[in-house]
């Protein structure tokens, strides 16, 4: 049975812009997702695009399967990647800072009752936020999911963090809702 | 329900002998101790409210008996990396829990923890495993050349990632297209953008390359598709 569907896309126009990726997923699903950025769980975030894509069908739709329409960004590079690396080259500030994260993600997500479906450490992601923009954002607002995207503000390369790791906080998030729900 | 809303309520209160004074001392609290069980051990949201209720000293006293079993002492190696290190360590040296059986279980966390005191790294070097020689070998090194090691393995990954694109897009696309664009490809590839590159990177693996992706990654059109069915998977690509 066919019970799953992802859309990609790629917006090619402003470089400036993140990677969009288009998720079509079952009702219930999308339910969750939006519940879990909601209720400020660091996960991939929710773009507006998806509401119109909901709301005006277009071609594509045929091809579709699945109930909703969602649209979120390109929101870092899978954990698994980065933390190999970084215990094998001894960096383990890092290596425990996302870690803690990625715990507390698990934890908060059991307390909301929600069950991922898949939570391996393929679906979670890291990025890295420039520290003021971030600790600024946070105390006006609260929650995460909801911080504007600004390319010179953020980036997914630990590279860069590594050079300069007093200047940004490292986010994890968890992604890819297609199997989630509540229990 | 909670276990500490469970003890606030008095639901599964059990007149239990372990009556001990709570974490928060200075209101002098008595509060009956919950029996450790695994049940709460293998539920990270259970232990925090046990640590958060008794302390964590009384967590690890009770947890003694429960180390026969691998998936219990691995919850225990997480107490390291939920701030709790240092007392993991004297618990560890406590109890003579070096140097045994469980060393991966409850070392290797506390090492990816960051943890480095003194009585850490010294037993790190007495033991007689030569994976924590090379640990402590590779914690002393200067933090910039940890990171110029970091970098330049990374860095060759890109290298990888591109290289296997460059495989699969030869691999799976017709031959006279491929030969056709091949300038073009070596263009497209060089200037991706890092986000775009790590994208590729997890959708070519499990896609089957074709004309419509290729045409989309060379951006003949202004949007890509990627349609991809559980059981039967497929593509389309604007």
């Amino acid at each position: 049975m066919v019970n799953q569907t992802f859309f990609f896309k790629i917006d090619n126009i402003d470089p400036a812009k993140p990677v969009t990726l288009i998720h079509v997923l079952p009702n219930k699903s999308a339910a969750v997702w939006l519940k879990i950025v909601e209720q400020g769980i660091p996960a991939a975030p929710i773009s507006q695009e998806g509401h119109r894509l909901n709301q005006s069908p277009n071609k594509l739709k045929h091809f579709l399967i699945g109930d909703k329409v969602i649209t979120s960004r390109f929101c870092g590079v899978a954990m698994a990647d980065v933390m190999t690396l970084l215990e094998k080259n001894g960096l383990f500030d890092l290596y425990a800072t996302i870690n803690r994260q990625k715990e507390s993600i698990v934890k908060a997500l059991k307390k909301a009752n929600i069950n991922h479906g898949h939570l391996h450490l393929g679906n979670f992601v890291v990025e890295f936020i420039k520290k003021d923009y971030y600790h600024q954002w946070m105390q006006e607002n609260g929650n995460i999911n909801h911080i504007p995207f600004t390319r010179e503000k953020s980036t997914s390369n630990p590279v860069e963090y590594l050079a300069q790791p007093d200047s940004y906080e490292a986010v994890v998030r968890v992604i890819d809702f297609d199997l989630a729900k509540e229990v | 329900m909670m276990l500490a809303t469970q003890l606030r309520t008095g639901v599964h209160y059990s007149p239990s002998p372990h009556l001990k004074m709570t974490a928060n001392t200075k209101e002098k609290v008595r509060q009956p101790i919950e029996p450790l069980s695994e049940k709460i051990i293998l539920n990270p949201v259970l232990v925090k409210d046990y640590i958060d209720t008794f302390g964590i000293e009384t967590f690890l006293d009770q947890i003694i008996g429960f180390c026969n079993n691998a998936p219990i002492v691995q919850r225990i190696g997480v107490l390291a990396n939920l701030g709790y290190a240092q007392e993991l360590w004297e618990w560890m040296m406590d109890h003579g829990k070096i140097d045994f059986e469980y060393n991966f279980l409850l070392v290797n966390p506390l090492i990816q923890s960051g943890f480095s005191s003194d009585s850490f790294i010294s037993a790190l070097e007495a033991s007689k495993n030569s994976n924590f020689h090379e640990y402590v070998k590779l914690l002393r090194l200067p933090y910039q050349e940890r990171v110029a090691r970091f970098t330049s393995e990374w860095n060759t990954g890109i290298e990888n990632k591109k290289d296997k694109l460059r495989f699969y897009l030869r691999r799976y696309c017709n031959p006279q297209l491929y030969a056709q664009y091949q300038s073009e490809i070596e263009v497209r590839i060089s200037n991706l953008t890092y986000e775009e590159l790590i994208f590729y990177s997890n959708v070519y693996t499990r896609a089957h390359i074709s004309e419509s992706f290729l045409a989309g990654f060379l951006k003949k059109k202004n949007v890509i598709v990627k349609m991809f069915i559980k059981n039967g998977e497929s593509n389309l690509f604007f």
